[in-house]
């Protein structure tokens, strides 16, 4: 079933743009896109790490910083969809992107299970310099899949041509 | 000129260095890599100090917070992104120096270096007035769009290097 879908998929008129002409366009705006992600929740994760900004409040860097990662990943997916669109079959079928789909689920998990447990407290802790051990845990590994996601996206470059 | 280029394209490439990062299959994915991560590092920074101008965040905080907290890490994550771009070079010098796109990444490049280094200069002398007085304000807003303007280029220039056809 998923076969006929991608079939289907990448006969589409817009699909076969992006094959033969959009794929540099929108592939620049999805490294874009990926990179503000990635920054924006890096500069979160090293104040959750209490290694940056250690005067400022957690919740004032996250509502500074997390409406322009919320944004930013929602383009991101969408223009790595337009990507994806181009070569279905191929893609889902490739180690990398595997990969980077694996770092991406992770990724949620790891922001999930933070927000239900440390961050359901962080008026406790929200101001003071030192932050909780779970929050600490949760930033690294949080920068650690983000990582992954930025390898394996650079490394199917180099498997799907 | 372009000549010139191309002759030291040929001595580059057979240079040992290299010959070993060509023919190590995952030297240039991982250096690719390291390069955009230190991108991610330059767009969360540039995008920090550039709302705050804009007045999206940090309202009633001085620039001179976001000035000193954000952009050493931009400087740091240039030298990253020097070395690990003359590594990329020294793999496939045709590649880059002789792409119209990679000359262009550069002067954009060299330009946004100035505009920065000159606004960090201008912040350090008289920290309390930007962007908090009206005659500031507009300066903030057009230093910001810039700046934000040139790094998309740039980012936009990086992708493209791959896809122009180079002599």
């Amino acid at each position: 079933m998923f076969t006929s879908f991608a079939e289907w998929l990448q006969d589409t008129d817009f699909a076969q743009w992006v094959a033969v002409a959009g794929f540099p366009w929108i592939e620049s705006c999805h490294v874009l896109c990926i990179t503000t992600v990635v920054g924006t929740i890096t500069i979160v994760d090293l104040r959750l790490l209490n290694l940056t900004s250690r005067h400022s409040r957690v919740t004032q860097i996250s509502s500074d910083m997390l409406p322009f990662t919320w944004s930013a990943f929602a383009l991101a997916a969408l223009t790595g969809g337009m990507l994806f669109m181009s070569k279905p079959l191929i893609y889902v079928a490739d180690f990398p992107f595997q990969m980077m789909m694996l770092g991406m689920a992770l990724a949620g998990v790891n922001m999930l299970i933070f927000h239900f447990t440390a961050y359901r407290r962080v008026a406790d802790w929200d101001g003071q310099a030192d932050t909780p051990l779970a929050a600490k845990i949760a930033a690294a590994l949080s920068l650690l899949f983000w990582s992954t996601v930025i390898i394996c996206g650079r490394w199917i470059g180099f498997t799907v041509r | 000129m372009n000549n010139a280029i191309s002759s030291f394209c040929d001595w580059l490439e057979n240079t040992p260095i290299s010959v070993v990062i060509q023919s190590v299959s995952w030297i240039i994915p991982l250096v690719q890599s390291i390069h955009i991560m230190a991108v991610t590092v330059i767009v969360g920074s540039v995008l920090a100090v550039d709302m705050k101008l804009l007045g999206v965040v940090g309202r009633g905080s001085p620039i001179s917070g976001a000035t000193r907290r954000f952009l050493p890490w931009i400087w740091m994550a240039l030298v990253v992104l020097l070395l690990t771009g003359a590594t990329l070079t020294a793999a496939e010098p045709r590649r880059e120096l002789l792409n119209w796109v990679f000359r262009l990444k550069m002067v954009l490049i060299v330009l946004v270096c100035a505009v920065t280094g000159a606004f960090q200069i201008t912040v350090s002398r008289n920290a309390s007035a930007w962007g908090n007085t009206p005659s500031y304000r507009w300066q903030a807003r057009l230093l910001a769009i810039g700046t934000l303007g040139i790094w998309i280029g740039i980012i936009f220039c990086g992708r493209w290097i791959g896809y122009v056809e180079h002599q």
